[in-house]
């Protein structure tokens, strides 16, 4: 077609040779590779010996790449000048024709380009300009200079609508439907292609840009931003071997709009300063190396990495190497993980840390400096956390090393400690005992193994001891009243597993100057907390217990215990409990008229005889024998029993010596909750004394 | 010589003993359908906060009153009039009235899928959120999603799948039938799209999505 085009013209420039002035050349089609033309007729008129009307028609124009041929196409320079030296067209215009129906003029025409073109015969500079045409809501210019040893091309474009542009070009060209991109754009173009290489040159600007692929993991919105962009790949001229290389280097502003990376999510807003990724990469059919890239964000953090990626023939990461420094916790956590891990938390602090990550090796470490951790309903905080954290899926000789000048735990404030411990695959070791100091004893963890991580199988163990801790200063800590004695246990081992902890031998702890302990425990951790557990009291002092609520005061010991206890959701579902005066009490046993009076109120009133109710109006503390209150639970009733059987109920308070007071129940099933409620009052509301 | 002559009573008392001996009798415990959609549509309506009565879009299949019994002996004739005495003896197995969804576990579940139905309400309302044919509900347009909101309503979605496992799985549990699971979530399945407000995006039984 070119040669024979050429021809056209060549007759033309020597028509007046033949002295015609009209040529017509009907081509019929004209293949050639990678277009395919039909039904092209050329014609030359002559104007004047320097001066022709070129017009070129094409009834379809046949494309690979398009999905429909390009159809009734028609260029028309009315004035082609030609000389010697070169060929030229100032103006020219491409139409679109197509049929009218039903109007007299049955051909309408409707400009699509106008453009203009040079030829230098000698030189062999062809110079092809398209002038600016709207499209997509925007325009569109491009120019071609092209010569014996290079050709450049430019286009720019002004204000185009990529969803106009994309609905449009969709006519012609199969788009990727999984991915969809709106918003406006202008840009720069430059293509400069010589014999050793060609180098590219993009400069444009992005605004209220919008992309998403179709699953929704990667998008972004109202973005606006600035790309540069320089790519060079040399020419090659064996046609065997593989194209070689594409080397960029690029630089993405972005100076506001929301981005989501499932499960990132980054808000950048207006006046905040731009964020920046520069990249510089290599990239061929097969691979993408990206050699560096930096993403800045001012006052938030930076990083730094490298990558090797391969595209074919299955996309696989090889490598991957991120630096994060000056990461500015107050600002990273809210920015960049707050709507994936929750805004429960406040992080302040600095952080720096680094990723690798290749095909079989897996390392993250993070380094956190003068750290603070708060949870925003205060239930816990530490405070100047520093050390180094760090994971590997494989080696096991890693070891993470934190310390914290200052924990709480609610109202608990915890002293300073560090931890050392390995986290490799999904496993959690600690490397040596951790202690934390606790008001003036401690919690010493000598033992926690964590495997199966993030897993439905997950399984931790762990044991330890609770050195004594005074009752005084814990009472004090947690705002209430003033406790007498100590607090220590030694913790067996905790085991949780199948959703369920477990006890694997009895927890005893020292507790109201004797001991509980606790045995059997099987904690199901499933979507209702479930617990079966028994209890063993021996010795408790009464006084102590007795001192912290408003029950009134009793002395002497307590034992017992809480056979069979079965809790769902923290409620009682059945037990079997039983607290007496154990029978080497070495204690007094006093009982005060608030005590016994709140013992009658719980068996349901008027459980004290005639008598000792006048009695209780003249003294304020009763000498007793034994007391002991028991509760059989089962379907929501409790069978009450005291510590010895009268003709009609039971003695919760046996009295002993005088005066003698006697508190007996006479009720013997109570309605669970009905139970509950009464204790409630006891505990929260100062019963009446009777005086 | 002493004769024998049997009776007819000696005869039908023979019969009997033979037929309870050789015929193996298989008591079938159907799955309770009705009251297992009557299950479904109450705790439907405490989730979706909708008390009106269900519209009922198929008649439920009422539970068989007798037992059914699948005789492997070859004699029908025999073994018909054996039935009410077998009856008689054996209390028919499909009996049964209601299904238990009272328990703490159910009870739990059941709160947990309200209160978070009113987070995904918009979602659903958006169609960003689909009632899929299979009990569950999927984030079918995320981009109906805003970014901020994506990583939360994600969230919501796994968490309400794996409640709605529990529950199909403990209603069976807790009605001591475990092999009931997968009736219950189909019974769930149906009823959770047919009590759906018009406008939400459900799957029909092809697996194509269309709005109520």
């Amino acid at each position: 077609m070119k040669h024979q085009l050429f021809l056209l013209l060549l007759l033309g420039w020597h028509s007046n040779l033949f002295a015609l002035d009209r040529i017509t050349l009907e081509l019929g089609s004209v293949t050639m590779p990678g277009w395919q033309a039909e039904n092209v007729v050329a014609q030359l008129q002559w104007r004047d010996q320097q001066t022709m009307a070129l017009s070129l028609r094409v009834a379809k124009l046949i494309l690979p790449n398009l999905k429909l041929p390009l159809t009734q196409l028609r260029l028309e320079c009315p004035r082609l000048q030609s000389n010697p030296n070169q060929f030229a067209c100032p103006q020219a215009q491409l139409y679109k024709d197509s049929e009218v129906k039903n109007t007299a003029r049955k051909i309408s025409a409707m400009t699509l380009v106008t453009l203009s073109f040079t030829y230098l015969i000698k030189s062999q500079r062809l110079e092809f300009r398209i002038q600016p045409f709207s499209l997509a809501g925007g325009n569109l210019s491009a120019q071609v200079i092209s010569n014996l040893t290079q050709w450049q091309a430019e286009i720019k474009v002004n204000q185009l609508n990529l969803e106009q542009l994309f609905t449009q070009l969709a006519t012609f060209i199969d788009l990727p439907t999984d991915f969809t991109v709106a918003g406006n754009t202008s840009l720069q173009l430059t293509v400069l292609t010589t014999t050793q290489v060609m180098t590219v040159n993009l400069t444009g600007t992005l605004n209220r840009f919008k992309y998403s692929n179709s699953a929704g993991t990667q998008a972004g919105e109202n973005l606006a931003a600035q790309l540069t962009l320089q790519a060079q790949q040399p020419i090659s001229t064996n046609t065997n071997s593989p194209p070689p290389p594409w080397h960029l280097q690029s630089t993405l502003t972005i100076q506001r709009g929301e981005i989501y990376s499932d499960p990132i999510y980054v808000e950048i807003k207006y006046p905040d300063p731009a964020v920046q990724l520069t990249t510089e990469l290599s990239w061929q059919a097969t691979s993408l190396d990206i050699h560096a890239f930096t993403y800045t964000h001012p006052n938030v953090m930076i990083l730094k990495g490298l990558s090797n990626i391969q595209l074919a023939p299955a996309f696989a990461l090889n490598q991957l190497t991120i630096q994060l420094t000056d990461g500015h916790l107050a600002e990273f956590y809210p920015r960049y993980l707050q709507t994936w891990l929750g805004d429960n938390q406040s992080i302040s602090g600095l952080a720096d840390g680094r990723l690798e990550w290749s095909q079989r090796k897996h390392y993250w470490q993070i380094n956190l400096s003068h750290a603070n951790l708060m949870d925003k309903q205060q239930r816990f905080q530490i405070q100047d956390l520093n050390g180094l954290l760090q994971w590997h899926n494989q080696t096991t000789e890693l070891s993470s090393h934190l310390r914290w000048s200052q924990a709480s735990l609610w109202t608990l404030k915890l002293k300073p400690s560090e931890i050392t411990a390995s986290f490799t695959g999904t496993q959690f070791k600690l490397l040596k005992p951790w202690q934390q100091p606790v008001l003036d004893g401690a919690i010493t963890v000598k033992q926690f193994n964590l495997e199966n991580w993030g897993q439905e199988n997950l399984r931790w163990e762990l044991s330890g001891k609770l050195t004594p801790i005074t009752m005084q200063s814990l009472s004090a800590a947690l705002g209430g009243p003033t406790l007498n004695g100590q607090l220590s246990a030694d913790i067996p081992p905790l085991i949780y597993q199948n959703h369920q902890l477990s006890l694997a031998q009895d927890l005893r702890l020292q507790l109201f100057d004797g001991n509980v302990i606790i045995k059997t425990l099987k904690l199901l951790w499933g979507e209702v907390a479930e617990l079966h557990t028994g209890i063993e009291f021996d010795k408790i002092n009464l006084k102590t217990l007795t001192k912290i609520t408003k029950f009134g005061e009793i002395q002497g010991h307590l034992s017992g215990y809480i056979r069979q206890l079965h809790l769902i959701n923290w409620q009682p579902v059945s037990f079997d409990a039983y607290l007496a005066t154990p029978e080497d009490n070495s204690l007094p046993k006093t009982i005060s008229q608030k005590a016994i009076d709140n013992l009658s109120s719980l068996g349901g009133g008027g459980v004290v005889n005639t008598i000792s109710k006048s009695m209780l109006r003249i003294f304020e503390n009763f000498s007793y024998r034994r007391l002991g209150w028991g509760c059989l639970l089962r379907n929501g009733i409790c069978q009450m029993r005291g510590v010895e059987k009268t003709k009609d109920g039971y003695y919760i308070v046996q009295g002993g010596g005088l005066p003698r007071i006697d508190v007996i129940g006479y009720n013997t099933q109570v309605d669970w909750n009905e139970l509950l409620s009464r204790l409630k009052r006891i505990s929260q509301v100062d019963a009446p004394v009777i005086k | 010589m002493i004769k024998l002559k049997p009776n007819l009573r000696s005869y039908q008392a023979l019969i009997l003993l033979v037929c309870l001996v050789n015929a193996c009798v298989t008591i079938n415990v159907y799955f309770p359908a009705a009251a297992a959609q009557e299950a479904a549509d109450r705790i439907i309506n405490k989730v979706y906060g909708n008390d009106t009565t269900p519209p009922s879009s198929t008649p439920p299949t009422a539970p068989p009153t007798k037992s059914q019994i699948n005789p492997e002996s070859s004699n029908q004739s025999t073994t018909v009039w054996l039935m009410p005495i077998v009856d008689f003896f054996i209390t028919p197995a499909v009996a049964q009235a209601n299904l238990d969804i009272s328990t703490p576990t159910i009870q739990t579940l059941t709160a947990n899928l309200t209160a978070r139905h009113q987070k995904m309400l918009p979602h659903y309302n958006s169609g960003a959120i689909g009632l899929t044919n299979d009990a569950l509900i999927t984030l079918r347009d995320p981009n109906q999603v805003p970014l901020k909101l994506r990583n939360e309503v994600k969230s919501l979605v796994a968490q309400e799948n794996q409640d709605r496992l529990k529950l199909y799985r403990e209603i069976a549990v807790a009605n001591a039938h475990p092999e009931w699971e997968a009736n219950i979530r189909a019974t769930f399945a149906k009823r959770w799209i047919d009590r759906a407000t018009a406008g939400w995006w459900c799957q029909n039984a092809n697996g194509d999505w269309q709005p109520r």
